[in-house]
């Protein structure tokens, strides 16, 4: 080795010794600042949810006709916890349980898993507890956050909004019908590979959901719900339907059901038949609220007309079978009207023979019973009509169907064939969504849509002045005070497989108010009331009630006129 | 002095030139290598110096991010509030703290126009009657009426009103 190397050899080991303490002194310098200064940030970032939520095509809004909320889109969070990161188990858990909806011990004997990595604490929590148990910042708290569905008004139309599941589907109702257009269309990557120093450009932009525009009316739904909860309660009836609808284009204003359920929390049903929209789903023998389609259809053929008599003996045979009225008495020289206003089996039977067969089965087709009404939601059925020809019709189901019995609908069916006789005779096709919204703009708009004439409208306004004769008369429960009202009771007993019960009905009322320029077609079904057996006493005041409420609101000028003040 | 030169060679002897070139190489590739790693130590410093910004706008970035999620989540709780307080229930617990009334339970007056009808759109007044109750008074009788009652029909004054109590 040269002296000249020996000489020099220290000054560069320094100097390599040097570079890598400065190197060294660096990376712990960053080190720090990470690891020491930005811990905290760092820590709760490891806390937060992991949802992209900027990638996340949204689910639409439902509105009332009004632009209220029914539906709007949320987050849920799922909470989880890390037990050995949690030192104080009973304070965590005393601040989490209120949060969390769950007992404390049962959040503080999961935490004390301390040799568990990971345990769930709750699920579906809601968004504004989610965000407070954000807002702890609690060390070892874990939440997940995903899409989610709030219902403002909470059970209120339940069947008739469907819900929004876990799997982030849309079940029954509208939220199941229109589920194509309320959801959204998450936004997609370039590749599928970690995000390591920058974001991929999104090769597919996020799409939010359309919001959708009911035709219901909040107010009008709940003043159907209220009035429909206090008559099941006072009646003690097992469940009920109240449907509200504009005879002049076929909008549903309202469809309360009951029971129902709240979809905020939709798995807390004792059963799935809950969730179902009997509205449409289920099917009733409407009873003597039917006389108004046997009516019409005689009025239309000309097989009748309102002044025309006929002598009720109290009995009819048809077919080998014996009808009597309702109350077992003959009522004598009868008119037209009085068919209605006593509400005549043998006078509906009277008439039907009048007809005929062929005619009447025809102009029950034409209001469009035995078949689906069309209206856009799920799960519609479309009744059960026997018509001759069929090998299980016989002459006496002329008579029977004629009063109601022996032939089942569903309340949409008898709801909208009612509307069309106060429309003028033209059936129009149900709906419940008046128009869909894209950023705001009116995509797509509801049209009324006219089905068929089912009668003429010379048949349908005699048929409605005969109503209006005819509904004082029957019950005064069903007056509307200041408005004239056309309706008709029911009271229809329940098939029971191989008999009709003799106990249990089905009390209902349908019509129409102001009759003249009727604006709101409105039907009541009260299922099994035990109270108050006849459709006349316990349907009607709910009508009433209904018709007086929603004209009040909606600012229907009264068509009768009282001076009744000072 | 030939011996002298002998014992001085056996007694030191002379390096061979090989080693001498050798060394001069050696100092050389030393230069070299410590240059390179010199080179190496820069470039390691300034990818270090790099990697930790990148890391430094990633973990800003992910801030960011965490921090967008939490306006969305807060965005989404406002939403929830809104409606929350948008409720029917809602609406009608702040109308009853006000002391409003569900409307049918009170008397209320139903007003008319000079020039309009009374109570009808689009229809002639009402011809049909409940059994028992008073005609439907017409435009004409109304008039009547609001005349009796002492009611001026000058413009923009009431034409008619009524007291309705259901």
């Amino acid at each position: 080795m040269s002296a000249e190397f020996q000489k020099t050899k220290p000054g560069r080991l320094a100097f390599v010794a040097i570079l890598f303490s400065v190197m060294a002194v660096l990376l712990l310098v960053r080190l720090f600042y990470w690891q020491v200064l930005r811990h905290s940030s760092i820590g709760e970032t490891s806390v937060a949810d992991e949802l992209d939520m900027a990638s996340i095509g949204w689910r639409g809004t439902v509105y009332d006709r009004n632009l209220h909320y029914l539906a709007v889109p949320s987050l849920v969070y799922d909470v989880g916890a890390t037990p050995a990161m949690i030192t104080d188990s009973l304070g965590v858990s005393g601040l989490l349980a209120p949060l969390l909806n769950v007992p404390e011990e049962g959040i503080a004997a999961k935490l004390a898993k301390k040799d568990r990595s990971y345990v769930v604490l709750a699920q579906g929590v809601a968004t504004l507890n989610g965000q407070a148990i954000k807002d702890l910042k609690l060390l070892g708290i874990k939440l997940d956050a995903r899409p989610g569905r709030y219902y403002p008004e909470g059970p209120m139309a339940a069947q008739l909004l469907g819900f929004y599941n876990s799997e982030q589907r849309g079940l029954y109702g509208v939220e199941q019908q229109y589920d194509s257009r309320l959801r959204g269309s998450n936004g997609t990557q370039r590749a599928n590979v970690p995000q390591v120093l920058f974001d991929l450009p999104f090769t597919q932009e996020p799409r939010n959901g359309a919001d959708v525009v009911l035709t219901i009316d909040r107010v009008v739904q709940r003043s159907a719900e209220r009035c429909l909860e206090q008559a099941l309660r006072e009646y003690e009836a097992e469940g009920g339907c109240i449907i509200v609808m504009d005879p002049r284009t076929g909008a549903v204003l309202a469809m309360a059901i009951l029971p129902g359920f709240d979809p905020n929390s939709y798995a807390q049903v004792e059963s799935p038949a809950a969730y179902l929209n009997r509205a449409i789903s289920e099917q009733f023998e409407p009873g003597s609220t039917f006389k108004i389609v046997t009516m019409a259809a005689a009025l239309d053929a000309g097989a009748v007309r309102p002044t025309d008599t006929y002598m009720d003996t109290g009995q009819a045979v048809v077919g080998g079978r014996v009808f009597q009225n309702w109350d077992r008495r003959a009522y004598g020289l009868m008119t037209m009207t009085d068919i209605l206003a006593r509400s005549l089996n043998v006078g509906a039977v009277h008439v039907s023979q009048e007809l005929g067969a062929t005619r009447f089965y025809e102009a029950v087709r034409r209001f469009g019973f035995g078949q689906t009404t069309d209206i856009d939601l799920p799960g519609e059925i479309a009744g059960t009509v026997r018509e001759p020809g069929s090998p299980n019709w016989w002459p006496a189901d002329l008579a029977t169907n004629s009063f109601g019995q022996g032939l089942a609908v569903t309340p949409i069916q008898m709801v909208t064939a009612v509307a069309a006789v106060a429309n003028g005779g033209v059936l129009m096709r149900p709906y419940v969504v008046d128009r869909i919204l894209e950023d705001g703009q009116v995509v797509w708009q509801a049209r009324p849509q006219p089905v068929r004439r089912a009668i003429s409208a010379g048949a349908a306004a005699e048929l409605t002045q005969m109503l209006i004769d005819a509904l004082p008369k029957e019950t005064p429960l069903g007056v509307v005070p200041l408005y004239t009202a056309a309706g008709k009771t029911g009271t229809a007993q329940i098939w029971i497989g191989d008999k009709y019960d003799d106990q249990l009905v089905i009390a209902s009322f349908a019509g129409y108010v102001p009759a003249q320029d009727p604006r709101l077609v409105i039907l009541v079904k009260l299922d099994k009331p035990k109270r108050e057996a006849w459709g006349s006493r316990a349907a009607a005041p709910v009508w009433r009630s209904v018709a007086s409420e929603v004209c009040a609101y909606m600012g229907i000028p009264p068509d009768l006129a009282q001076v009744t003040g000072q | 002095m030939a011996s002298r030169h002998l014992v001085a060679a056996r007694a030191y002897p002379r390096r061979e030139a090989g080693p001498r070139s050798v060394t001069r190489i050696d100092r050389h590739s030393l230069i070299l290598v410590i240059g390179l790693l010199a080179l190496v130590a820069f470039a390691g410093v300034l990818y270090l110096s790099q990697a930790s910004v990148a890391a430094q706008l990633r973990y800003r970035l992910y801030e960011s991010e965490w921090q967008a999620r939490d306006i969305w989540g807060r965005n989404f709780a406002l939403r929830q509030e809104i409606a929350d307080l948008e409720r029917l229930s809602a609406v009608e617990e702040r109308a009853a703290r006000l002391g409003m009334i569900d409307a049918p339970a009170g008397p209320y007056i139903a007003c008319t126009m000079p020039g309009t009808q009374f109570a009808r759109s689009g229809q002639p007044a009402a011809t049909q009657v409940q059994a028992g109750a008073e005609a439907a008074p017409t435009a004409g009788l109304w008039t009547l009426v609001a005349e009796r009652l002492g009611w001026s029909r000058g413009a923009g004054a009431l034409a008619s009103a009524m007291v309705q109590r259901p």
